[in-house]
């Protein structure tokens, strides 16, 4: 985020600066891949031969070097990017080897003359007439197709890089090497004629300001994502918020300003409420389409701003992880989800108005509830009276599979003991919690199945596996044990 | 109405079945009723001077005073208000209401009765028959909330009149939130036949 934020900053400067929403953006992409390939020319361009002449051509260059440095050094502080100034110095000696390209090297000689010659004159001119920022880029050196504009337009050589920028929109053409050998002989060419065409100096003024902002701007960009991508194995929230990044850049300037401030806070209470699903759901040990349902009915809740209040953040996580746990037919106990909670911060208080805030959110889309009954009812094991709704209201029976293999069981006991649940809901009066009452099948089962096989489990064991307190075992047995015959007879 | 009630309860006398087709009428169990004394009050000279009286103001910033006939207690704020609760018809209330306005009157302060008005009537009853509540829940989704591991009963939001019910598996209703009598009889009749509808069959 700090990239982010930092990034968008520049540019905002960028913007106040030249007045121009469109262009230095354009420009800035350019530049980026410009200086790009310029390195790759660059570290080619090191390991050619040498040859007599070479200590005079370095020479030459470095004084065509200097000599741009200290021009763009007053441009630098007339834009005010005074802190970006060493960048900028950096990446400019990195681009001496470039200016000495093998098989250009006896044109480049000639021209570097020339253009020496000329840029004393005008910069005689310059000086008298205080145009410091024409003598970057002296007069027009050639016509060529502009992409941007859609036509022939004048075109200034930036003789350090061998780019053409167009004086009407100040975009940069000429990318990568090949295109800049016939710019360059293009240039030669035209300097043996001395043939320009006339410019308006207001015009040139502008183009030479936007050029030089969007440049700085470009030097100073490359470095900055070099570290986030250095970064981004270390740190995961960097590599979300260089994500992001783009799709701020494409927007117009106001809209720029609101999706900065709207979509990276959704995104990241999103985020946050996605890890928290998965943390929970590895502690319970829950299957991966339940916790994408849960990220998913997260996902509804935050767009419907239904519980936007301060209250607790993790226990709207495991309502959440509740209600997709009912929606897969395999439903959670309120004190399980409660445990899974970072120190069991969310209160059963808590848990129970989230619920039901999602329970009416979720009814009121009706082809979210009718997929969920469908799941549910496909996966219900025993028929409801009555059209008893299987995945709405939780009961006994959804606790039986994972209890009876917490426990030990067998698949014929777990099959018993689910038609005593079926049974009971069909027949019986029992008001307890469905949970206490699936401990209780669960115990009397173990007990008659122990007596006819010789295995027995203790009342300890049986609330070690379910979580329900032998108390509570013991009674709800008690109160279960008159209708044994009716459960499992 | 408690005798009455109770003559309903024991089969003794017949019930209007005009009014109450289903034979049965809830029984009032609580009602809330608020007041105005219309006069500042000292609430520790009255804790100080009362009987049957407490006043804890870091715990709670009114007296609390009760009475024995009619069985209620009364919430007196310093700015005049009061609030009475536990009577069992409105009647009562308004005269437990009366009675706690004498005591502070005869305790030096000019209280008047202004504004008297029943705030809430809680009422309850039972069916006699088992529910089957998940049935319920579904086919009356938009007014039921039930969720068996926060509160074994469903909740019931009545939308005319504007009534919850707590309707238990064992068959006993509580209905609450009205402000007139008939409101509750007329929930009550408004949801019988639902519950007959999805009575549980014992085998």
């Amino acid at each position: 985020m700090l990239t982010c934020c930092a990034m968008v900053g520049t540019r905002g400067d960028t913007a106040a600066a030249s007045g121009e929403d469109v262009h230095p953006r354009m420009h800035l992409r350019l530049a980026i891949g410009n200086t790009k390939a310029s390195r790759d020319s660059a570290g080619r361009t090191v390991t050619g031969s040498r040859s007599a002449s070479h200590p005079t051509t370095q020479f030459d260059s470095d004084s065509i070097d200097r000599a741009s440095v200290s021009i763009r050094i007053r441009v630098n502080k007339a834009v005010d990017f005074s802190p970006l100034a060493s960048r900028y110095k950096r990446l400019s000696s990195t681009r001496t080897p470039h200016l000495i390209p093998s098989s250009l090297r006896s044109h480049q000689t000639k021209s570097a003359q020339t253009q020496r010659r000329t840029k004393k004159q005008e910069k005689n001119v310059r000086e008298e007439e205080e145009k410091k920022l024409e003598a970057m880029y002296g007069s027009p050196d050639g016509v060529r197709y502009c992409q941007q504009c859609e036509r022939t337009t004048s075109m200034v050589l930036d003789h350090d890089t061998g780019d053409a920028i167009c004086t009407e929109c100040a975009i940069v053409l000429g990318n990568g090497n090949d295109p800049r050998r016939p710019a360059v002989a293009s240039a030669a060419t035209k300097h043996g004629g001395a043939d320009a065409p006339a410019d308006d100096d207001p015009l040139l003024q502008g183009s030479d300001v936007v050029a030089a902002a969007a440049a700085e701007v470009a030097c100073s960009v490359a470095p900055t994502k070099l570290q986030a991508e250095g970064a981004a194995p270390a740190a995961p929230p960097r590599m979300r918020g260089a994500v992001v990044a783009p799709k701020v850049r494409g927007g117009g300037g106001g809209a720029v300003t609101k999706a900065r401030g709207g979509v990276p806070d959704t995104n990241k209470s999103l985020a946050e409420g996605f890890d928290a699903i998965d943390n929970m759901a590895s502690r319970l040990g829950l299957a991966g389409n339940v916790r994408d349902r849960g990220k998913d009915v997260l996902r509804k809740v935050e767009e419907a701003k239904v519980c936007a209040r301060g209250r607790s953040r993790d226990a709207l996580y495991a309502a959440c992880l509740h209600t997709a746990c009912r929606m897969e037919g395999a439903p959670r106990t309120l004190k399980e989800l409660i445990a899974a909670t970072p120190d069991a911060a969310a209160t059963k208080r808590n848990l129970g108005k989230f619920i039901h805030a999602i329970k009416r959110l979720l009814g009121s889309n009706d082809e979210e509830a009718e997929a969920g009954q469908d799941q549910a009812g496909s996966k219900a094991t025993n028929g409801c009276g009555g059209g008893g709704g299987a995945g709405a209201v939780v009961r006994a029976s959804n606790y039986l599979l994972r209890y009876g293999s917490a426990v030990g069981m067998s698949g014929q006991e777990v099959s018993a003991a689910q038609r005593a649940a079926s049974r009971l809901d069909e027949s019986l009066d029992v008001r307890r919690n469905p949970q206490s009452i699936a401990a209780a099948i669960i115990y009397m089962a173990v007990q008659r199945a122990g007596g006819g096989g010789g295995r027995s489990k203790s009342v300890r064991e049986v609330s070690a596996a379910t979580g329900v307190s032998e108390s509570t075992i013991k009674d709800a047995y008690k109160d279960l044990c008159q209708h044994a015959e009716v459960l499992f007879g | 109405m408690a005798a009455e009630a109770a003559a309903a309860l024991e089969g003794s006398e017949p019930v209007d079945l005009a009014k109450h087709p289903s034979g049965i009428i809830p029984t009032l169990q609580n009602i809330v009723s608020t007041v105005n004394l219309d006069c500042k009050l000292d609430l520790k000279a009255i804790a100080l001077q009362a009987r049957n009286a407490e006043y804890n103001p870091k715990r709670f910033a009114a007296v609390i005073m009760r009475i024995r006939e009619p069985k209620t207690t009364a919430l007196i704020f310093a700015s005049g208000k009061m609030v009475c609760t536990g009577a069992k018809s409105e009647q009562q209330s308004k005269l437990a209401a009366r009675k706690y306005a004498r005591i502070i009157q005869k305790l030096g302060f000019p209280a008047k009765f202004k504004d008297f008005k029943i705030q809430n009537i809680v009422g309850s009853c039972d069916v006699k028959f088992p529910i089957r509540l998940e049935g319920l829940a579904y086919s009356h989704g938009a007014f039921s909330s039930y969720e068996p591991e926060l509160f074994p009963g469903l909740i019931y939001r009545m939308k005319q009149p504007k009534i919850v019910l707590l309707i238990f598996v064992s068959g006993k209703i509580v209905l609450t939130g009205a402000k007139v009598r008939d409101e509750t009889y007329t929930a009550f009749e408004n949801i019988y036949p639902v519950l007959t509808e999805f009575r549980k069959v014992q085998q």
